[in-house]
């Protein structure tokens, strides 16, 4: 099943594709863990489908949630 | 007898119609925010979620206690019709003599107790309060008890304070602010981490004071307890020597690292936007949480006035500048800081006995973080109408002799006017509004008022009033 997560950014056109990166992203899993935020190394791709991974969702850094969405292979999770 | 909890003040409020208890499940996720907002921007009555999506029964939520100053009265056991102005009298009153804390052993905050690798926040059913913020706000009503390592002076502050894992949490902690300062002055030089507690539903006056605005080195439970008229009985923590109000509904303990940064926000806040962009402020690492059963999380669903954090800043600030204005022998009429100016305005009336008096009433209460913006008005203004401040700044606020702006001071990281890069510094401009008409035009240029008190003799104003049903008004 494939998963949501989300992230703020300064500009939507900031976030490295295709290479392994680091990033602090949120769940939004429903329950009751939903907004846990976490640190991973990530890969990240403009096409969702093709990433073979999870959706991640892209607001801004004053909250207004953007159209964009990626594709997230989450590689680890960092402490 | 004052209230000794929430739950107590819950009752009372049942008997005088101020509380709707939703039995309903309610989703934790937007919309117990959006219902408790609603009901806020109504003047609608406080709201207790008995059953919160998620979480197991028992375990519920407790929003805008003080939103209006009708149940800020109750909460005091005064009559709740009461007006501002004896509110404030009595306030006032109450605060002269503080009443010092009792220390008891056992209290109802540790019926249960969970630390170390069973520590889990996400077993409390704290709210994702508006759509866009930055996570979900465990701290928006509650009490944040720090300690100065030196004076061993205990602070009480309401600082945001959002959920990052199952065992940290993070927080805006401005260096001006009391119990951030020692923070940063103290304990960020030594390296070490800062002790805290956070008391989530504590009774309603302890969580008031914990956002009201008294000064460094004052113990706010001695002024709760003063408001109460009954000292707040307060238990050590479980796992350091903070002392917590023993009747709260949750007690999260641990330490505060200021060189452990986490991203905190952004957050729906006071001023009534999502102002303050996300950043980092220190990481909160919890080692323990103890409870008491069927625990009562709290929320403040702040945002437009009028919501809790108004009312505080209303009754709170007022209190205060009015003391800094007579500490600094500044002679004055009135002074209201109105609710629907979020905090960030007060207005100030005044029969001037010399020339750009303004301007020192601006010096005086602008040498804190806040105010932004001080309107003097005339003696004979109403400074709780409204529209009275709106004519005076209308008619009597020249548009460039009469603001004086002061740039280059600090400024609050969430007031929605400033730049986004001024946001985040927290740095700048104060104005003040002079409404009153220059002392040196005298009784010869200066244009006479044309109202009914000013535009009519006594006796004519005395034979209207007499004849007014027999003109034919009701």
């Amino acid at each position: 099943m494939q998963k949501e997560y989300e992230i703020y950014v300064d500009n939507v056109a900031e976030l490295p594709l295709d290479r392994e990166t680091e990033l602090e992203i949120r769940s939004l899993s429903p329950g009751k863990y939903k907004y846990e935020i976490k640190r991973v190394k990530a890969v990240l791709s403009a096409s969702p489908k093709a990433s073979q991974g999870d959706l991640l969702k892209l607001r801004l850094s004053l909250g207004e949630a953007t159209s964009k969405v990626l594709g997230i292979k989450i590689v680890k999770e960092l402490s | 007898m004052a209230f000794a909890d929430n739950r107590q003040f819950i009752e009372a409020m049942k008997k005088t119609g101020d509380v709707v208890c939703i039995k309903k499940e309610v989703d934790w996720d937007l919309e117990a925010g959006a219902i408790a907002r609603y009901s806020n921007e109504k003047n609608g009555p406080a709201v207790l979620f008995e059953k919160l999506k998620d979480y197991p029964p028992g375990f519920r939520l407790f929003s805008s206690a003080l939103a209006n100053f009708r149940r800020v009265a109750i909460a005091m056991g005064l009559p709740p019709e009461i007006s501002f102005q004896d509110l404030l009298k009595e306030y006032d009153k109450r605060l002269q003599k503080p009443f010092k804390p009792v220390v008891v052993k056992d209290a109802p905050c540790k019926d249960v107790v969970v630390e170390g690798k069973d520590v889990d926040l996400f077993d409390f059913p704290t709210p994702m309060i508006h759509e866009g913020d930055g996570g979900r706000y465990i701290g928006t009503w509650h009490i944040l008890v720090t300690k100065d390592p030196d004076t061993k002076w205990s602070n009480w502050g309401m600082y945001r304070v959002m959920l990052y894992d199952k065992k940290r949490m993070v927080g805006m902690l401005s260096p001006e602010q009391h119990g951030p300062a020692v923070l940063w002055e103290k304990y960020a030089p030594m390296k070490k981490p800062m002790p805290f507690a956070l008391a989530i539903g504590a009774d309603p006056i302890s969580s008031y004071v914990a956002g009201a605005f008294f000064g460094r080195g004052e113990e706010e439970s001695g002024f709760a307890g003063a408001l109460r008229k009954q000292p707040v009985e307060l238990v050590k923590c479980h796992t350091n020597d903070l002392h917590v109000p023993a009747h709260s509904e949750i007690i999260i303990e641990g330490e505060i690292h200021p060189d452990k940064p986490l991203m905190e926000g952004p957050f729906g806040e006071f001023p009534g936007y999502s102002a303050s962009p996300r950043r980092t402020w220190p990481m909160y690492k919890v080692n323990a949480i103890t409870y008491r059963h069927d625990p009562i999380m709290t929320m403040c669903s702040v945002g437009f006035p009028t919501d809790d954090v108004h009312i505080v800043a209303a009754l709170g600030k007022t209190h205060l500048y009015k003391k800094m204005l007579k500490e600094n022998g500044v002679p004055f009429t009135d002074l209201f800081v109105p609710p629907s100016g979020t905090g960030l305005l007060v207005i100030v009336s005044i029969d001037p006995p010399h020339a750009n008096v303004a301007s020192r009433i601006g010096r005086v209460l602008m040498t804190g973080r806040i105010p932004h913006f001080v309107i003097v008005v005339d003696g004979d203004v109403d400074v709780y109408n409204m529209e009275a401040v709106m004519h005076a700044i209308s008619t009597k606020c020249h548009p460039i002799r009469g603001i004086t702006t002061h740039d280059h001071d600090i400024g609050s990281p969430l007031a929605p006017f400033y730049t986004h890069e001024e946001r985040k510094l927290g740095i700048g401009a104060k104005a003040v509004f002079d409404c009153t008409f220059p002392v040196e035009w005298g009784i010869e240029k200066t244009p006479k008022k044309v109202n009914f008190i000013k535009g009519y003799p006594g006796s004519v104003q005395d034979k209207v009033l007499k004849n007014w049903k027999s003109y034919g008004f009701k």
